[in-house]
């Protein structure tokens, strides 16, 4: 094969290549950055890009490897969202008010990777501070949906899912909110996981909303995003909220699904969901019917609520983990002759209007006389949310809905619309809220040549579920 | 609802400066996301508890010990001298 190719395939066949020495490692460095050369400049997926240090450990890789002692990533490039550490790197979130930090140490989700062997290819663009649908908020500009540039990328892990789909990098992590590493890749057409709450280390996580908080991988195929799960996943005592339990291993297998019972919420079929996408949805739905157990509708009759229980949560918690953003310490400061002039003015110019528009709101849902009526409220309505989950998950093994209700739209077409952007989040939010898990794998069939993602819900540790149905998706030919 | 004033005392509190133009286009926004997040008072929600974590945890209690840390003088752009220095509170 072509060797330019090499970013085509999945994690697994570059490392078995790389066993039987068909391939060096600096070819597969190679064929990515030829890739980033080609699609970078029209695209805008990353912020940083460490192209001669990704060269000098592929060499250093080709030159004293044990091919013996090959952990799963060795010399896989890997892009990271720009709101995760990497020790020594900048860590922008997208904002002005952190252009010139870096991070003085890993990640836990790094430090795994690297401990795999994974080599970071760069840091990749975010809707800033990760709060957005469509990755046109960032400081460092919008990223272009590689499918069609004139359209989104989806939000807020786009930059990680656009160079994914571009093969600038194998595969990426994003974080997921409220359907930051699923919302993007359905648009752009890859595979996207959000673990359940606690089963990924927020150690090194830049907090936007700590309660629903996740990092999740991104790839171009169902198996890709397993391996990285497999390395990130697990207990870390440096996050007090992270599952002690072991990780037992995903291994892949689509034939499982004949023992699942698939549920199907009526609740997500409503009102606002694209007609085409309920179609692609309905046909993979009946595909599935012929190798699982059994099909059932369930009911999930809180999703209504969702949204807004949803925003009021993340933005009272994001008004609290933001307000570390002063000036004071490290990221921008404005010189004022006073203390409290120089966090208005750093903040006011350091951050963009939708941060801001988060934080305001957030503060009035916290403040005196306000709490109960709006933070304690939506803290209810999460609870209701779980319970309806926790009430459908005792009778099926998965629930299948769309990603997104609509395709990909228009770069600046809902930018100044913030609760229509907000609206996109309907089917992604419940899971984030639930502290379930839930994948987003593209559909067999296109519509007007945008792919459609299928979303699949499990419940909390049900990983090895949703990847398994995810696989029997991927697998399917239309 | 939500005027121009309540606005600024929110910003006040939290610590954000806004320009004139932006601080009526919030007004507005603010506005009409709220009126919209109201729809969860439809919910009937008398016997239901506060859910304020997706998992239940015992926050792990630590040895009272001391670690080592590595220097952090590189990572901190406002240090001299052993301090970050800020704009003086008093005059």
């Amino acid at each position: 094969m072509n060797k330019q190719d090499l970013s085509a395939l999945t994690i697994k066949t570059l490392h078995d290549k790389i066993k039987s020495k068909e391939i060096k490692f600096i070819d597969i460095i190679d064929s990515v950055i030829n890739h980033i050369k080609t699609d970078e400049q029209k695209i805008n997926g990353f912020i940083s890009i460490f192209e001669q240090e990704a060269i000098n450990q592929a060499r250093q890789l080709d030159q004293k490897v044990d091919y013996n002692n090959l952990p799963p990533l060795t010399g896989i490039p890997i892009a990271v969202k720009d709101n995760i550490c990497v020790k020594d790197k900048l860590t922008t979130c997208g904002s002005k008010i952190l252009s010139n930090f870096i991070s003085p140490y890993d990640a836990t989700a790094i430090a795994r990777l690297k401990n795999a062997g994974a080599i970071i290819i760069g840091k990749t663009n975010l809707d800033e501070f990760a709060m957005g649908s469509s990755t046109e908020t960032s400081y460092f500009g919008a990223t272009k949906n590689p499918i069609n540039n004139d359209y989104v990328t989806g939000g807020s892990s786009g930059g990680s899912a656009a160079v994914v789909k571009y093969q600038g990098a194998i595969s990426a992590l994003g974080s997921d909110t409220g359907g930051s590493v699923r919302h993007p890749a359905a648009f752009c057409g890859v595979v996207g996981l959000k673990p359940t709450y606690g089963r990924v280390s927020r150690y090194g996580l830049v907090a936007f909303a700590s309660s629903l908080d996740c990092i999740g991988p991104i790839g171009k195929s169902v198996k890709d995003v397993a391996t990285i799960f497999n390395i990130i996943a697990g207990y870390d005592p440096l996050d007090a909220t992270t599952i002690n339990k072991p990780v037992t291993p995903i291994s892949v297998d689509a034939g499982t699904i004949k023992n699942y019972t698939l549920g199907i919420p009526k609740q997500f079929f409503a009102q606002g969901l694209d007609t085409r996408i309920a179609k692609v949805i309905d046909n993979t739905i009946k595909n599935l019917s012929k190798k699982c157990k059994n099909v059932k509708e369930v009911s999930l009759p809180n999703t209504k609520y969702a949204v807004a229980t949803y925003y009021l949560i993340c933005m009272a918690e994001a008004s609290s983990n933001l307000a570390r953003y002063d000036g004071v310490k490290y990221g921008l400061r404005l010189d004022t002759k006073e203390l409290k002039e120089m966090y208005e003015k750093t903040r006011d110019q350091g951050l963009n209007t939708e941060v801001k528009r988060r934080i305001l709101i957030g503060t009035y849902g916290l403040s005196k006389g306000y709490y109960d009526e709006y933070y304690g409220t939506a803290q209810k309505a999460r609870n209701l949310i779980k319970q309806d989950f926790n009430n459908a998950f005792k009778e099926c093994d998965v629930i299948i809905t769309p990603t997104t209700p609509t395709l990909p739209f228009k770069i600046g077409e809902k930018i100044e619309d913030p609760l229509a952007m907000y609206l996109g989040d309907i089917f992604t939010t419940p899971a984030n809220l639930a502290g379930i898990t839930a994948i987003s794998v593209p559909a067999p069939e296109l519509i007007d040549n945008f792919p459609v993602g299928i979303q699949i819900t499990g419940p909390a540790m049900g990983e090895e579920y949703i990847i398994n149905s995810a696989q029997a998706i991927e697998e399917t030919v239309v | 609802m939500i005027n121009q004033s309540d606005l600024e005392k929110i910003a006040r509190l939290a610590k954000l400066g806004l320009t004139a133009d932006e601080s009526s286009k919030l007004t507005k926004d603010l506005e009409n996301i709220i009126n919209y997040f109201h729809e969860i008072k439809e919910l009937e929600l008398r016997n239901v508890s506060p859910m304020t974590h997706a998992v239940m945890i015992v926050l792990p209690l630590r040895l009272d010990e001391i670690k080592p840390f590595k220097c952090m003088d590189n990572y901190l752009p406002y240090k001299k001298f052993n301090y970050i220095f800020v704009p003086a509170v008093l005059e």
